[in-house]
């Protein structure tokens, strides 16, 4: 069974938008910038075209195409993890203060729902397709936890994100969410759903993909944050009366409330 | 089956957040960042003199209503203008409350060292005072707020406002002295 027209059309536009952001990446040197995107890009990029290679000659459904389909995933995975991480420290890392309780946050949201990941996967019987897919879509819920819980302590703390981390940011957790979803509905080992999840799979990462090109081209990035200046001492000597004074603020409007 | 449920409903709850959080940091400016070395009466921008013309008008109702023989009519009128009031009022609490919040966040930004404790407890208690606010303005809205809850608002508000106002002059200074020789990002 081969590729369809359609489907060979969609794989043509992943391989080329993957090599437009490879050459992004090196033209505008984002590649120290930004590593584990990079070693990403890099991944999906010899992925999608080694994949393309095997449909091609092996034939889609043939077993030698499945097995390079679901070994190569949890590569893709883990390096797509590495750059979640890297992301939610280049947003919070110039904040010296805040980065060490946000990495707390960030890691029992991860770690929390990891747990459940590798408890759902294994619960499942170990075939590698089944297993793979479960394991995904706890690492997707994962990472878009986390990244949403990066937004949320940036939101709260007024803290800006330079345009281009912010789309990478955008574009990764919608990619997860999506990637969430098709897990959940559709059961790629079954020929009924591989379709579907294949070809949500590619529009969504296609989508990502438009999304990351164009922070690439964000001009905001090139130059340099200055670092945050520290301020000794205020934090400490006001935090505590602050404290008091919200508390106060908060048992007057109970009290008002309760009357 | 369950799952079928939950992660669609996860889904569109977090994609949801993901449109609010990357729009509302695609539209920020770096205002917080700034209200840092903002003057203390700009944070605090309530209206002196509408304030305390308020809490006048307040008395005067207070004073108006206790009279035995009002027309219902006029009991009503006074009713709907002392809700008006209390509700401005209240709306000021809030605004200190979020105030003083917003500017322990944007010192926490800018300092070395930030207390894991105190963040969690501020954080909790945001959501807490967010909720019952929102719950004490259904209930005025809904004419559920006792009468005697208004005069005491009058005064909370009053006391509350001096203390926060007090406070918020001292991280003012501390961080206009700070600030002078630097300044953030």
């Amino acid at each position: 069974m081969q590729l369809s027209s359609s489907e060979s059309v969609l794989w043509f536009a992943t391989i080329g938008l993957d090599v437009v952001l490879a050459a992004l990446i090196v033209r505008l040197r984002f590649l120290f910038k930004f590593r584990f995107f990079s070693l990403f890009i890099a991944i999906s990029s010899v992925r999608t075209i080694f994949l393309w290679l095997v449909y091609y000659f092996a034939g889609y459904a043939s077993s030698l195409a499945a097995h390079a389909f679901w070994y190569s995933q949890p590569l893709l995975l883990i390096s797509r993890a590495a750059m979640c991480v890297e992301l939610c420290r280049l947003v919070l890392v110039r904040s010296r203060g805040l980065w060490p309780i946000a990495r707390l946050v960030l890691l029992v949201t991860g770690g929390g729902i990891l747990v459940y990941a590798v408890e759902n996967s294994t619960r499942i019987t170990f075939q590698i397709p089944q297993f793979v897919v479960a394991a995904e879509r706890g690492l997707e819920l994962s990472i878009s936890s986390v990244l949403l819980a990066l937004l949320f302590i940036a939101s709260r703390y007024g803290i800006r994100i330079q345009r281009t981390p912010l789309l990478l940011v955008t574009g990764l957790c919608f990619y997860s969410l999506v990637q969430m979803l098709n897990n959940t509905l559709f059961q790629p080992w079954t020929s009924n759903h591989l379709h579907f999840y294949s070809t949500l799979r590619m529009i969504a990462f296609q989508l990502t993909q438009v999304v990351w090109i164009l922070a690439l081209f964000q001009r905001d990035s090139v130059t340099e944050q200055k670092l945050v200046q520290v301020i000794p001492l205020v934090y400490k000597e006001n935090s505590e009366k602050v404290l008091e004074t919200l508390h106060v603020l908060d048992d007057e409007l109970e009290e008002i409330s309760r009357r | 089956m369950i799952e079928m449920i939950v992660f669609p409903a996860i889904f569109i709850a977090f994609s949801s957040f993901l449109a609010w959080a990357a729009y509302r940091q695609f539209a920020a400016k770096d205002t917080r960042e700034q209200d840092a070395r903002l003057p203390v009466e700009f944070l605090m921008p309530r209206k002196v003199q509408e304030y305390s013309e308020g809490q006048h008008r307040l008395a005067e109702i207070r004073t108006e209503m206790e009279k035995s023989a009002l027309p219902a009519a006029r009991k009503h009128c006074l009713v709907q203008e002392r809700n008006k009031i209390a509700r401005r009022l209240l709306t000021s609490l809030h605004e200190d409350f979020t105030r003083l919040d917003r500017l322990m966040c944007a010192v926490a930004v800018v300092s070395m060292e930030v207390s894991h404790e105190q963040e969690f407890r501020r954080f909790l208690l945001s959501v807490q005072f967010g909720i019952r606010y929102r719950i004490a303005i259904f209930c005025l809205s809904m004419g559920m707020l006792p009468a005697h809850s208004v005069a005491r608002l009058q005064f909370l508000v009053k006391r509350s406002g001096q203390n926060v106002q007090t406070l918020l002059r001292a991280v003012d200074e501390s961080l206009s002295l700070n600030l002078d020789s630097t300044h953030i990002h």
